[in-house]
């Protein structure tokens, strides 16, 4: 059996939740405060732990809605069973739908009026129905959950005490299910025999010890081992042969005196019963001087004792796990969230684990994940997220670390390459936004597979996510000056002729969601990213046939100067589109790639000045930079009988990139370039910014992710 | 505390729809909180003010002071469902220190139950007239220990000359408080005589008969099963012996009492209620003295409103054409009479009201009835919304009668007797009951929300009815646990001694179930269970009883899977694109409810509505008739049946009878009365 489902009404952070849950394993993961352990306390309360932590609701539990705290919560478990043996103990409460599926549906209310008073509403009930039964003592011990709280202290727990932990677990296990006369029981009850002859004055020798063990022994059906013993006693020293029994006889001795009559006293080490013996052991790493990590991997293991409960246990196999990478390194966090990736796949063990760790988000695969965002969590399987299947397959071999980042941020910046990654922090500082306070990621996807990033984010049903995300691409057309600097031809680019248009038009009717005209494309490949930006009701995958029809279709022609800047604009609005969607948002740019956007911005002196420092490698010193830029001032006004595209192509990619022979690392240009903007009067920087067109979409995109904060 | 009219206002806002509004009357009736009686007539929308006042209750009042309740009753389950429904699901009334439920399962909880529990020392296994007559066959199978053989025999010929005496007999106490036999609920002190002889038994046989008789009664009672009576007669002793404290006690707990339908409440249980409480209690009594239809002594209304009463009239509900005959059928006119209100569709090029029709038919076109009705629905285009400005939820069409089935329905006389299921096939919804007399009957029942075995999810209901198949057959097969018989907890509990065997049970229980859901018979691996596993575990053997029921299938049961939805009792319809049900009920069945149309079809109850007493309601129907004298109490039951009924619709009201009942010479202008004749 499994927790399928789980549903909050005013619990805590939630006014509703509704979260379906996988029969294996799911991690929670989310910035503090984002409602993991409200999840995890909400499944607590209803079904309590094997390890029995008084666990309780109180009134600020309670959800908070604009006029204070609601008057009702509610917390609904449902649970499905593939197996029937563990369906059986819940026949009185379950219910068959229509197609004959069993299901547990249990749940607790509570109510609380004048904020102070809250009926005590601590039973669990089952039922489909709002009313229920009381889910009686046996059924509910069936629903217990193990459950390891945060920053656990596990030297602590493993030591001994009265009602240790590692004794509860050990007393829950099977091994130990025999209260009465378990083995352990019969080893110290030896050992209390021999505690009382001592204090009698007998067995003080070796002979003696090795009589009477030889003796319990045989009473215990044992032969043949006396080598053996002979050696285990020879190993003790047994001191000078000391004895308890003038001691016994001394308190003999008062206790005439006290009570006027013979009474005898006894030793002993107590107390003999199971849970006694229990509660005295300890368990700790054979390696002397372990650490805190050690020792919580220890403990972990000891509470995943619980689970390994024999088979004719029929109950609840679920554990809760919180922080699960507290004390442990990342290697060691990996290691053990594959360990436990594995164990519940193989044991038919449901966990629910909650982490703050982009190691552990990037190790388990996407569709165990649960990210907890805006009061609402979100699991990442299939059915719920609008990616493919080949998706989750990428996304499971290239989520790293840095990149599962995406998972905790507040607002995201998803970059093709390393100049937006080094360029974008450094422009919204500028901006006067710092991303890094702000909770916005800029995520370097090194190439240009955005799709399956962006589509982590879109729900296939409400609620939809709310962390912005701003995809930032070029638009990639080359500008005509590339090809006239080369001397080479304008490109031919290819348009739909009229007769065709119609033709389309009347074969593809409520496909898309504009009309077919007589566009221009640069190539194929932005003709099928136009259309299939242009899909209906937010389709992927263009009608089969189409992109034959299509490229058919297309006639080449060379297009006139004019002409371009509309050529351009039809498809960087389709681009857009293409990446927008929910909280997603596309922002590309103008004409070519961002270095060109730059050089060809309000600023391009600056970046000139750093590509300049680039190419004379110059240590960083303001007089120096004071000095290029006055050069590279002087030299951009020396081009002002040329275009702004010419300027800009002169400045990227035959002075930067050398014409893609010789070029500047980029990542140095990025360097200095941020050190420039940070000598500029900040005011006048930020207005040029705001204001400078070719910037625009780098400043929308910048805007629109940290639009949360 | 008082109730104010802002808080009324408040309520109104939620109750009422849009553009009505509670008036004066219903203000005064309201605001009231001092012992009284409120007086209401069909459609005034009584039960609505006792909502609207418990509403205010619980959200300006409750929790009272002194952690004292509010109790709210009514005598169906019909009844308290329709207050719950309104108070929403999660209101204090239906919590602790509150009670909301019938008079009977007050009676149990409050009364019967702990006075059970404290004189015999344990519950009572279980209050149902089933099992009770179940377990009284089976006690009359043997002459009781240390009894005498020829009373016995005495006893057998009673029963063998009556059986009915010996089914309905019930206890009681005398003026000292002492256990006395009587003929029945309700009915005097039973001193039985010698069957069909002249000379009676002497004194001594006599008594020697009483007496085990009594015996009888009480060995039954010390069992644990109970008949719904006994529930009224341990409610009589509990008085008789601690009165006091129990008035105390209970009016302690509760500084308000309600009830609701109280013209339904019969003798017992309104000569118990008016003796629970003292006057610490605030009691109000709300009902229509006209609407009385469940009295088990059918005329006689025991409830005589006392000096303090409220009337709440007028009705929000019928035509005045409706009102007009409805007038013609009541026993104790309504003062001021019924107006009705004005419920004009568009017929031809006229604003009119339907007049109220009668369906005259033959019996071989009794099946054509309902399409007769379905016809006129649809001729008047009462199935649109913008007929009549209702919106399509609130359209509502049903054909109800008296009688469902009967369970006899052989005719020793060849007189043909028409029930509702000739109508139409009707099942009637079996709500409490839970013992059966074969094992094929168990198996055809199927989870129907609502009803007691259900529970509150289908597992449970499977599993109930699993166990109730189990005890029966131990029951049958005479396995005792020590004094009583199994219950599901002594069951359990006899298993629960063996961790593997519970196991398996448990799964039994559960694939049985599973196979039961998905339709696959579970008949002969129930059998084969009992007959090995069973058999062997509590070591019984099957007798003829046990035979019986695993084998027999019972007569009157239909050969029919009754895998009935509620929804199965009704005819789907569809005309002008436009689907609607008429939906075939029982009068029981639709107290207090609203329809636009309304087809009354008479059924045999002691004679049809048409022939009792010469030409029944009919010369009613037509105006002008005297309220007739005593001894026509089949007559009177069937006004007031015909009242019920007749006041459910708003806008058409239509009422079939037998053709040859029909004085068909005194219709005059397609005319009878106000009624227009009509044939099928």
């Amino acid at each position: 059996m499994f927790l399928k489902n789980l549903k909050l009404t005013n619990f805590r952070k939630f006014n509703s939740l509704d979260l379906e849950l996988n029969p294996g394993l799911n991690l929670l993961v989310g910035e503090n405060d984002s409602g993991k352990s409200a999840i995890v306390d909400a499944i607590k309360i209803v079904l309590l732990t094997h390890s029995r932590e008084s666990i309780r609701l109180d009134i600020n539990d309670f959800y908070h809605d604009e006029t204070g705290k609601t008057k009702e919560l509610k917390i609904e478990c449902l649970f499905e069973f593939p197996d029937d043996n563990q369906a059986k103990n819940f026949l009185e409460w379950g219910h068959f739908d229509q197609a004959g599926n069993f299901f547990l549906r249990i749940f607790l209310k509570a109510e609380q009026e004048n904020d102070h008073y809250v009926l005590p509403y601590y039973e669990v009930r089952g039922g489909i129905d709002d009313e229920g039964a009381r889910l009686d003592g046996e059924a509910r011990e069936l629903l217990r959950a193990t459950y390891l709280k945060p920053l656990r202290d596990a030297e602590f727990e493993l030591a001994p005490r009265r009602g240790s932990r590692l004794s509860q677990i050990l007393d829950n296990h099977s091994i130990f299910s025999n209260k009465s006369n378990h083995s352990i029981l019969e080893i110290l009850r030896f050992a209390n025999k021999e505690v009382d002859k001592f204090f009698k004055g007998e067995n003080t020798t070796h002979g003696d010890l090795k009589k009477s063990f030889a003796e319990f022994l045989t009473i215990k059906g044992v032969t043949g081992v006396d080598e053996d013993i002979e050696n285990l006693i020879s190993e003790l020293k047994f001191g000078q042969g000391e004895s308890g029994v003038t001691l016994s006889a001394s308190i003999d001795r008062f206790l005439v005196s006290f009570f006027g009559k013979e009474l005898s006293s006894k030793f002993e080490i107590s107390p003999p019963s199971l849970k006694g013996i229990l509660e005295r052991l300890s368990l700790e790493l054979d390696q002397h001087n372990s650490g805190l990590g050690s020792h919580n991997l220890l403990f972990i293991a000891t509470e995943l004792l619980l689970l390994e409960k024999s088979d004719d246990f029929t109950g609840l196999r679920l554990a809760l796990i919180e922080e699960i990478e507290a004390h442990l390194h990342p290697q060691a966090q990996m290691r053990l969230v594959e360990f436990l990736q594995k164990e519940c796949d193989e044991k038919k063990v449901q966990m629910i684990l909650s982490s703050h760790s982009p190691n552990l988000a990037s190790k388990v695969k996407l569709k165990n994940l649960i990210l907890c965002k805006d009061g609402w969590a979100f699991p990442m399987g299939p059915i719920h997220t609008k990616l493919e299947e080949e998706d989750y397959e990428f996304l499971e071999r290239f989520l790293d670390v840095s990149k599962a980042n995406l998972f905790f941020a507040n607002g995201l910046i998803l970059v093709e390459g390393d100049s937006e990654n080094l360029l974008l922090p450094v422009l919204a500082k500028a901006l006067g936004k710092d991303l890094t306070k702000a909770g916005v990621s800029v995520i370097n996807l090194g190439g240009i597979s955005f799709r399956r990033y962006e589509r982590i984010f879109l729900r296939n049903s409400e609620p939809k996510m709310k962390v912005p995300v701003s995809i930032v691409t070029d638009l990639d057309i080359r500008p005509l000056v590339w090809f006239s600097s080369r001397n080479e031809p304008l490109p031919t680019y290819l348009t739909l002729p009229t007769d065709k248009v119609a033709l389309l038009n009347d074969s593809y009717p409520a496909v898309f969601d504009i009309e077919i005209k007589d566009n221009t494309f640069p190539s194929q490949k932005f003709a099928e990213d136009f259309f299939r930006a242009s899909l209906k009701n937010g389709k992927t995958r263009l009608p089969a046939g189409f992109k034959q029809e299509l490229h058919s279709a297309l006639v080449s022609r060379t297009i006139q100067d004019h002409e371009h800047g509309e050529v351009k604009e039809t498809v960087r609005i389709a681009k857009i589109k293409d990446h927008s969607s929910d909280s997603n948002q596309g922002f590309v740019s103008n004409n070519w790639t961002l270095e060109f956007e730059i050089a060809k911005s309000s600023i391009q002196h600056l970046f000139y000045t750093a590509i300049l420092l680039a190419i004379e490698s110059e240590v960083f010193d303001s007089e120096k930079i004071q000095e290029i830029k006055v050069r590279a001032l002087s030299d951009i006004q020396s081009w002002n009988q040329q275009s702004e595209d010419e300027i800009a192509f002169k400045i990227y990619w035959e002075i930067m990139l050398g014409r893609e022979t010789n070029p500047i690392s980029k990542a140095i240009v990025s360097q200095y370039f941020a050190k420039i903007l940070e000598l500029e009067n900040p005011d006048d920087l930020k207005a040029k910014l705001e204001s400078d067109q070719s910037l625009k979409y780098l400043v929308d995109a910048i805007s629109h992710a940290s639009s949360l904060t | 505390m008082e109730i104010q009219d802002w808080q009324i206002d408040e309520i109104e806002k939620e109750l009422l729809s849009e553009g009505q509004y509670f008036d004066d009357e219903r203000r005064q009736a309201i605001k009231s909180l001092e012992t009284c009686d409120i007086i209401a007539c069909p459609g005034s929308g009584k039960t609505t003010v006792l909502v609207a006042k418990l509403m205010i209750l619980d959200r300006y009042f409750l929790p009272l002071p002194k952690g004292r309740g509010i109790c709210v009753l009514a005598h169906t389950n019909v009844a308290i469902d329709e207050i719950r429904e309104k108070l929403g699901r999660d209101s204090k009334l239906s919590r602790f220190p509150n009670f909301l439920g019938t008079i009977q399962g007050f009676v149990d909880k409050f009364v019967a139950i702990p006075y059970y529990a404290s004189r015999y020392k344990k519950r009572p296994e279980r209050i149902d007239n089933f099992a009770y007559e179940s377990i009284l066959k089976d006690f009359l199978s043997f002459c009781m220990a240390g009894e005498r053989r020829e009373t016995f025999i005495k006893v057998l010929h009673l029963k063998a000359v009556n059986p009915d005496a010996l089914l309905f007999y019930r206890l009681g106490i005398d003026t000292d408080g002492n256990r006395i036999i009587l003929k029945g609920l309700n009915d005097n002190i039973w001193d039985p005589r010698k069957p069909r002889s002249n000379t009676d038994w002497t004194s001594e046989e006599k008594l020697g008969v009483k007496n085990y008789l009594l015996k009888l009664k009480e060995s039954i009672l010390t069992k644990g099963v109970l008949h719904y009576d006994d529930a009224y007669f341990l409610a009589d002793e509990y008085l008789f012996t601690r009165g006091t404290s129990l008035r105390n006690s209970l009016s302690n707990r509760f500084q308000f009492c309600f009830v609701d339908e109280m013209q339904d409440t019969d003798y017992h249980q309104l000569n118990v209620l008016n003796r629970v409480f003292n006057n610490e209690t605030i009691i109000q009594k709300i009902g229509d003295l006209n609407q009385s239809i469940y009295n088990s002594v059918k005329t006689d209304q025991y409830w005589r409103p006392g000096s303090s009463q409220k009337p709440i009239t007028g009705s929000q509900r019928f035509s005045k054409v409706i009102a007009k005959a409805i007038e013609k059928v009541c026993l104790n006119p309504v003062l001021p009479e019924l107006t009705g209100v004005n419920r004009v569709i568009q017929q031809g090029s006229e604003l009119e009201e339907i007049q109220p029709t009668i369906i005259l038919f033959d019996d071989s076109k009794i099946d054509q009835v309902i399409p007769t009705f379905q016809a006129l629905i649809e001729r008047y285009k009462l199935h649109l919304p913008e007929t009549t400005g209702l919106s399509s939820s609130k359209l509502r069409f049903k054909a109800i009668g008296w009688v469902g089935k009967d369970e006899d329905t052989a005719t020793s006389s060849g007189e043909v007797k028409h029930f509702l299921k000739h109508y139409y096939p009707f099942k009637r919804k079996s709500k409490e009951r839970t013992d059966y007399e074969y094992l094929e009957d168990y198996c055809e029942l199927r989870p129907l929300s609502g009803t007691s075995l259900m529970g509150t999810s289908n597992g449970k209901f499977y599993r109930n009815v699993l166990l109730q198949i189990f005890l029966k057959v131990l029951q049958l097969g005479r396995v005792f646990n020590s004094t009583s018989y199994h219950n599901v907890h002594s069951f359990e509990a006899a298993y629960k001694t063996d961790k593997q065997a519970y196991a398996s049970l448990q799964l039994l229980l559960f694939s049985l179930s599973m196979k039961w859901h998905k339709g696959v018979s579970v008949k002969t691996e129930i059998t084969n269970f009992i007959l090995t596993e069973l058999k062997q575990k509590f070591q019984f053997t099957d007798n003829q009883d046990v035979q019986n029921f695993l084998n027999n299938t019972g007569d009157n049961s239909p050969s029919t899977p009754s895998n009935l939805s509620i929804e199965q009792n009704s005819k789907e319809c569809e005309s002008d694109g436009v689907k609607y049900k008429i939906e075939i009920a029982t009068i029981h069945s639709v107290k207090g409810e609203t329809h636009t149309g309304t087809c009354y079809l008479e059924t045999f109850k002691n004679g049809y509505e048409s022939t009792k007493k010469n030409r029944g309601i009919l010369p009613f129907m037509k105006g002008g008739h005297a309220i007739p004298s005593s001894g026509t109490t089949y007559l009177i039951e069937a006004l007031k049946m015909a009242y019920v009924g007749f006041s459910r619709p708003t806008h058409l009201l239509c009422v079939a009878i037998h053709k040859q009942n029909f004085p068909i010479a005194e219709i005059a202008d397609g005319k009878y009365g106000v009624w227009e004749v009509t044939e099928v």
